[in-house]
């Protein structure tokens, strides 16, 4: 059973219709308590870094959710779901993420970089991952974010680049993180949803 | 590469059929914007498409007067099918109506007829993100006939300009028409913004939509041309690229 | 027109994509199937497949068939070489030709298989015809979506768990690559045989002029309905080394099964498309609106394999394709429609940059020409009605 935490304003339907087309067992869950007995967590996240953090402080995620790290549940972070995982983003000064990657979130800077990114764009991957199993070296995937993770050696897998190469894919233990949108990436975001359910 | 897929993206507009069921949709062609023929049932429509390796679909309700709420449901219908962004316009005039949207699964809004709805606008690109958010200029001949400055004046004095994440420029008189894109607004948005710019109307074969892509666009709306040749979105990418244009060829 | 290099396809060949040396993505697609397929290992996965589904219910299998080389060399190999019971499934478009009945009954009667023959309503038929002319410019909406539908029905009807089709689409075009599994399912419908239309959309398009009842062997079945019934359908052509020329010199040893004169085709074809008598207008409408047809594909095959020299190639392209069918009288009769009408309906379909600026010769009846049956035509008036319909935009308002 795949928890997807639907966080206000989060797409988390998105990803329960596409866990459902896949026939993979799935449920929405909006409080904490229901977080007990996870053993696979999906965190989609949509809109202001600040906003995010605000409700999983407020509904008192936290906490639950980094033991249940602690203890080895795999987490999937999607988009803001995946920035939340920073210490911090440049988008809502003052708001903490979830403090798993010692990273701060960047937002996209240049004379005539459009801003944001919004569309389709390529991945190209730099380390193997089970997760991203077949999946061919440079792939397309949907993506829409005005922030970014810079790239971390040794925990970024894939790159993206626009004005500069950013984190597209990040991995530490059993977390994983993506900055696009696999419920809107079509075969190859199934496939990454399809990897993660059998993790 | 600072440069994102260029985008195809078919146009579903639906109308309620004639029948018994309050809730039934059809999809249909029009001709500058008047209805023409029946192109089938919107899911059917919208399977197809995504078959098809589609970058988006925009999804138009062309109710003239008011919001539809049944619309909504075609909207949830659609995303629990979809793994591909939606966009959905339809008469959406206020930002109670816009949530409903979005919370039918919605990527973005496209806001056509109350893009000078300036509190309405603020509220959907601040609570959903300004990418979420898609303007579209829907003009005709006579819209046009002072000449491209002038309608692109008029159109920025109405304010949307740093709220919309998208613009959408569709001329009238050439929907369905087959006879090509109307580019003159384009490249005063490109010199102007750095919004990206869809564009739709008039498309009939592969050089137009290629025009658009080197006049700067970022997506081309489709909808007579899919519904009515035997070519395909696969077709056109393949061609696309052979021409040299910065598009997807596979997942 | 941009050409392959090697195999002298057009740009205006669907899924055609061409690289730095002019080489097509068919001609690429064939290098990796020539050079990196591991056959024996998809063999392997052919043989898991059967060993499911081996006596599980009725049938082992259905094989859809046309009476053509691949189904007919399709149908041999699920007997003779995978030792599996078949439920031979036909779906009779209505331009079977006499010969194509003879193979057919050759074929099933050496092999000995049980054989179901489905003919849907010509008054439906003929009228889908000229719906999907007038808005795809292609008349064979019907029997691309009843070939494909239909045997799943029966699949889902009679318990059968698998259905066995031959050649994958990855032989003539770029929509799968040999690398990707190419599923005879829903997405595959979509993207290659229903030219974006499916049942409903036609319901709808016809005004509902026929009901839901009369779509229903046009209709793909539901996904839902599929994974329910633990249907797979799959191609023998993703499992072994497809070779049309092998294929039919095989089946006409073990078979007697035979090739034919075939319209506007060189007679060393005659073991291609024997099995329908529009297939010569439906080639005409091809070249008319992309400017290549059946004789480039089979010369393209060729020069692949390198049996043939560029210039050969291109001469019998010039000798053979493009020609005015005989048939088309037949087609033309059949539809209600004149030749200016037909002119004109598929001036509209024309894809760029082909400019259809060519002098057309004519071509010679074949053998049996006289036995293409004249069925009940759609009258006149009618087809003008619904051409008129059609033009001026039927939406009721």
């Amino acid at each position: 059973m795949i928890h997807i935490i639907g966080a206000p304003s989060s797409n988390a339907k998105a990803v329960f219709y596409a866990y459902r087309e896949l026939g993979v067992d799935c449920k929405i869950i909006l409080s904490p308590a229901e977080l007990r007995n996870s053993n696979k967590i999906v965190l989609p996240g949509v809109g202001a870094f600040g906003a995010l953090s605000d409700f999983l402080h407020d509904s008192r995620f936290i906490q639950p959710l980094r033991s249940l790290l602690d203890e080895g549940v795999k987490l999937l972070g999607i988009c803001l779901g995946m920035q939340i995982l920073a210490l911090e983003s440049e988008e809502s000064q003052g708001h903490k993420g979830i403090e798993v990657f010692e990273l701060k979130c960047k937002k996209f800077e240049g004379a005539k970089l459009r801003v944001p990114h919004t569309g389709w764009d390529q991945v190209s991957i730099t380390s193997n991952h089970e997760v991203l199993e077949g999946l061919t070296a440079e792939f397309s995937a949907y993506f829409s974010h005005s922030y970014y993770l810079p790239v971390q050696t040794d925990l970024t897998l894939a790159v993206t680049s626009y004005g500069a190469e950013f984190t597209s894919v990040i991995a530490k233990r059993n977390i994983f993180g993506v900055q696009f949108h696999p419920e809107r990436s079509q075969s190859n975001g199934r496939k990454i949803l399809s990897n993660f359910a059998d993790w | 590469m600072n440069v994102l897929y260029r985008r195809l993206i078919p146009k579903i507009l639906v109308e309620h059929t004639s029948g018994l069921d309050p809730s039934a949709f059809r999809s249909i062609l029009t001709r500058s914007y008047k209805p023409f023929r029946v192109v089938g049932e919107p899911l059917s429509q919208i399977r197809i498409q995504q078959s098809n390796l589609v970058d988006e679909i925009m999804l138009i309700h062309r109710n003239e007067s008011k919001f539809d709420s049944s619309f909504c449901d075609l909207v949830l219908k659609s995303c629990e099918l979809l793994n591909t962004p939606l966009s959905v316009g339809g008469a959406i005039e206020s930002p109670a109506q816009a949530k409903m949207i979005f919370e039918s699964g919605a990527d973005k809004l496209v806001v056509g007829r109350h893009r000078g709805n300036i509190a309405l606008l603020e509220d959907v690109a601040s609570n959903h993100g300004v990418q979420s958010l898609a303007v579209s200029i829907d003009y005709s001949s006579k819209d046009i006939s002072s000449g491209a400055e002038a309608l692109w004046e008029r159109e920025l004095s109405l304010g949307y300009l740093s709220l919309a994440g998208e613009i959408c420029v569709n001329n009238i008189s050439r929907d369905g028409q087959g006879v090509g894109v109307d580019l003159s607004l384009i490249g005063l948005i490109r010199e102007q913004t750095t919004v990206p710019v869809i564009v739709g109307g008039g498309i009939s074969n592969v050089s137009h939509i290629a025009e658009c892509f080197r006049m700067g666009c970022d997506g081309v709306t489709l909808s007579t041309f899919l519904s009515q040749s035997d070519q395909n979105i696969r077709q056109l990418r393949s061609h696309l690229s052979s021409l040299g244009i910065h598009i997807r060829t596979r997942n | 027109m941009k050409i392959c290099e090697r195999c002298l396809l057009p740009e205006t060949h669907e899924t055609i994509s061409f690289d730095a040396r002019g080489i097509c993505s068919v001609c690429q697609n064939r290098e990796f199937r020539n050079e990196q397929i591991d056959w024996d290992s998809r063999r392997r996965v052919l043989n898991g497949i059967i060993s499911k589904v081996k006596n599980s219910s009725d049938y082992d299998c259905i094989i859809p068939f046309s009476g053509g080389k691949d189904s007919s060399f399709t149908l041999y190999f699920a007997v003779r070489e995978l030792g599996l019971k078949p439920l031979v499934v036909s779906f009779d478009h209505g331009f079977y030709r006499p010969n194509m009945l003879a193979n057919r009954n050759r074929v099933v009667e050496t092999l000995g298989v049980d054989l179901l023959t489905f003919k849907p309503n010509w008054l439906m038929v003929r009228r889908l015809m000229l719906q999907s002319l007038l808005e795809k410019g292609d008349f064979c909406w019907h029997c691309h979506t009843g070939i494909f539908s239909y045997p799943m029905w029966i699949a889902i009807e009679k318990k059968i768990p698998l259905l066995l089709w031959g050649e994958t689409s990855s032989e003539y075009t770029s929509y799968y690559s040999y690398e990707e599994d190419e599923e005879i399912d829903e997405n595959r419908f979509n993207q290659i045989v229903n030219l974006g239309i499916t049942a409903i959309d036609m319901k709808m398009r016809m005004g509902d002029e026929f009901n839901e009842r009369d779509f229903k062997p046009y209709l793909y079945p539901p996904k839902g309905m599929l994974r329910e019934s633990k249907i797979r359908s799959v191609a023998l052509g993703s499992y072994i080394p497809w070779d049309p020329r092998e294929q039919s010199k095989l089946i006409s040893k073990e078979l007697g099964w035979s090739g034919d004169e075939v319209e506007g085709v060189p007679p060393e074809f005659n073991y291609e498309k024997i099995e329908c008598y529009m297939q010569g207008v439906r080639d005409y409408i091809k070249f008319r609106k992309r400017g290549y047809s059946r004789v480039s594909h089979l010369m393209a095959l060729e020069l692949r394999k390198g049996a043939v020299e560029k210039k050969a190639a291109q001469d019998v392209i010039s000798a053979y394709e493009g020609k005015r069918p005989a048939s088309l009288d037949i087609f033309l009769q059949m539809l209600g429609i004149s030749e200016t009408e037909f002119e004109r309906i598929i001036k509209e379909h024309r894809v760029d940059p082909w400019d259809d600026k060519v002098t057309i010769q004519i071509g010679k009846k074949p053998r049996d020409y006289e036995a293409w049956q004249t069925k009940p035509s759609l009258p006149a008036e009618e087809s003008g009605r619904i051409i008129q319909n059609f033009r001026s935009g039927s939406i009721d308002s």
